[in-house]
């Protein structure tokens, strides 16, 4: 009999972290340049000399975790998000956590882990068919950045940055983080300029394979984020 | 009612058997396979639609070449005739199309293991542009327009849409199911042939030359090595280099198997070399001397010309007649 109700007691007590209540959790990127909306295929001038254009900009976050004293509390789903900046949709990620849940960091991967990147053919995000596999070799892009840029009455050039990268010592993955508060919604800012601004486009080719430049480069895309 | 019972369990330990016949098998006394199955369970269904897309020219931008043009299975899955191979509009390429057997044991692909996973394999001559020049959004969009593949992927995955996931798993599939290990070799292996005494003596200095790179039941030991072929000026290909950017994998290439050699001429990554012979000779006379060159041929391989051919008529034995004319490989008649 005591057995039975220790069964009974542990079976109620799972069903009640069951029906433990959630709460929404979301995040909204906000990809601005220059503070203003951006706007692909859209031409901005600096001056009456310079201007610059972009007309392809997505990239991947993935391993969302919530943090309470540098712990790891929760892994937002297993998600692997495509961010791409002319699809509104995909600018939002939607997700439930515990309601009673504290944390107060949070964390993400701008581009998908080495694992990810050895374990075959995948759907969804990470179908090939996205447009993020390199072909001639294995891996995906983790960001890319196209677009045309003009500078000092020179002629226009074309801008190419496909970064990626999973294989040591060039590994392209970046750790993002945020100290926050709890709250229902983030909006997470992504200031082009940040980035843009680092790059010294005369003396800059174009990158499209994983090397030691694709993950500076990466690095200084961690720069375009901010949380609101 | 018994009798009912009787023939419902015999038919289905009957069709049981007849399926995992169509499947992969693991070779007796063979490692066990590298490939993760558990991420795209083999079916007969998926074989088969693999098999049909393997031999459709739907894959290339003009609908002229398939992935059977360059991997031929009367050649062992290989593009005879031709050193390097050569894709749509008759573009030249810049290597040797690798035989296609035994892919499960393979951790790596392509002749600089560029690609590092089987199911990723078919992308690169998807879209190079020597080879089937076309995009995968596109080979996606046009097998969807097509009624014979709504078909097939619904008897397959139970959904008739195509994606780059199940396209990519299918052709896997099939190319999981391209198993050879029944040469003379192998029945000699299970008692149940005899070499020649000219191919006992060929084993016996094959083991003692070639096995280390060679290695057997696959007949590779798997690694990237420089087997002291003089650089090409005109292609000049530096190999496993161009993946690792690291300079001690410089003029490095993946040991091929040797198995069903007699069909898979020309030899090398850029198919140098059209007979076994002239093979033999660079090992023997015609090694370069590099920093790299694999320490198994540091010490120059000294062989006389009758040694040679005994090597040569063991090499014969590595064919396997079984696997190049197995129908189930073969091009997918209308049903």
């Amino acid at each position: 009999m005591k057995l039975l109700i220790a069964i009974f007691s542990l079976l109620f007590s799972n069903a009640q972290l069951l029906s433990q209540e959630t709460a929404p959790f979301k995040i909204n990127f906000e990809p601005t340049f220059f503070s203003e909306k951006l706007n692909l295929n859209q031409y901005y001038y600096a001056n009456q000399n310079d201007s610059i254009q972009f007309t392809t900009f997505k990239f991947y976050i993935s391993n969302i975790h919530l943090i309470s004293n540098k712990k790891i509390v929760w892994k937002v789903d297993s998600g692997f998000y495509l961010i791409d900046i002319e699809d509104t949709n995909s600018l939002k990620i939607e997700s439930l956590i515990p309601q009673n849940l504290e944390f107060d960091q949070i964390s993400f991967d701008l581009g998908l882990d080495s694992l990810t990147n050895v374990s075959g053919a995948m759907g969804g995000a990470l179908d090939p068919t996205k447009g993020m596999y390199w072909t001639w070799q294995n891996g995906y892009i983790n960001l890319k950045l196209e677009g045309n840029c003009k500078l000092s009455a020179q002629e226009e050039k074309e801008f190419i940055f496909h970064l990626g990268g999973y294989q040591s010592p060039y590994n392209g993955i970046q750790k993002i983080s945020f100290k926050t508060q709890k709250s229902a919604l983030y909006q997470i800012g992504i200031e082009l300029n940040n980035w843009i601004s680092k790059i010294d486009f005369p003396n800059t080719k174009s990158i499209m394979s994983p090397r030691k430049e694709a993950v500076e480069m990466t690095l200084k895309a961690t720069k375009m984020f901010y949380l609101k | 009612m018994r009798y009912l019972t009787f023939f419902l369990v015999f038919w289905v330990l009957f069709s049981f058997f007849e399926k995992e016949k169509n499947l992969f098998y693991i070779p007796k006394n063979w490692p066990k396979p590298f490939y993760n199955f558990k991420n795209n369970p083999l079916s007969k269904e998926k074989i088969f639609l693999g098999r049909n897309l393997f031999y459709d020219p739907i894959l290339s931008r003009d609908n002229s070449i398939s992935c059977a043009s360059c991997h031929s299975p009367y050649n062992a899955f290989t593009h005879v005739d031709h050193n390097v191979s050569h894709g749509i509009e008759d573009r030249i390429g810049t290597r040797n199309s690798p035989t296609l057997m035994n892919l499960a044991w393979q951790k790596s692909f392509m002749w600089d293991g560029a690609i590092n996973h089987l199911d990723m394999q078919a992308l690169a001559p998807i879209s190079h542009s020597d080879e089937m020049d076309e995009k995968i959004e596109n080979v996606i969009s046009k097998i969807n327009h097509s009624k014979k593949y709504k078909t097939l992927f619904f008897y397959s995955f139970g959904d008739s849409t195509a994606t780059g996931e199940k396209t990519l798993k299918a052709i896997s599939q099939f190319m999981l199911t391209l198993i050879s290990a029944n040469s003379k070799y192998d029945l000699v292996k299970q008692h149940k042939a005899k070499f020649t005494s000219q191919e006992q003596n060929g084993y016996h200095l094959f083991k003692k030359n070639c096995a280390s790179c060679h290695k057997e039941p696959l007949f590779t030991n798997l690694q990237f090595e420089n087997n002291g072929l003089k650089i090409d000026s005109k292609l000049n290909d530096f190999g496993r280099m161009k993946i690792t950017q690291n300079t001690k994998d410089s003029l490095k290439f993946k040991v091929p198997t040797l198995r069903n050699i007699e069909f898979s001429f020309p030899y090398m990554h850029d198919g140098r070399f059209k007979k076994l012979n002239q093979v033999l000779n660079h090992y023997t006379n015609e090694i370069e001397k590099s920093s790299t060159l694999s320490k198994n041929l540091e010490k120059r391989i000294e062989l006389s010309s009758n040694e040679k051919v005994d090597i040569i008529a063991f090499l014969l034995t590595l064919s396997d007649r079984e696997f190049i004319f197995n129908q189930a490989h073969s091009f997918p008649k209308e049903k």
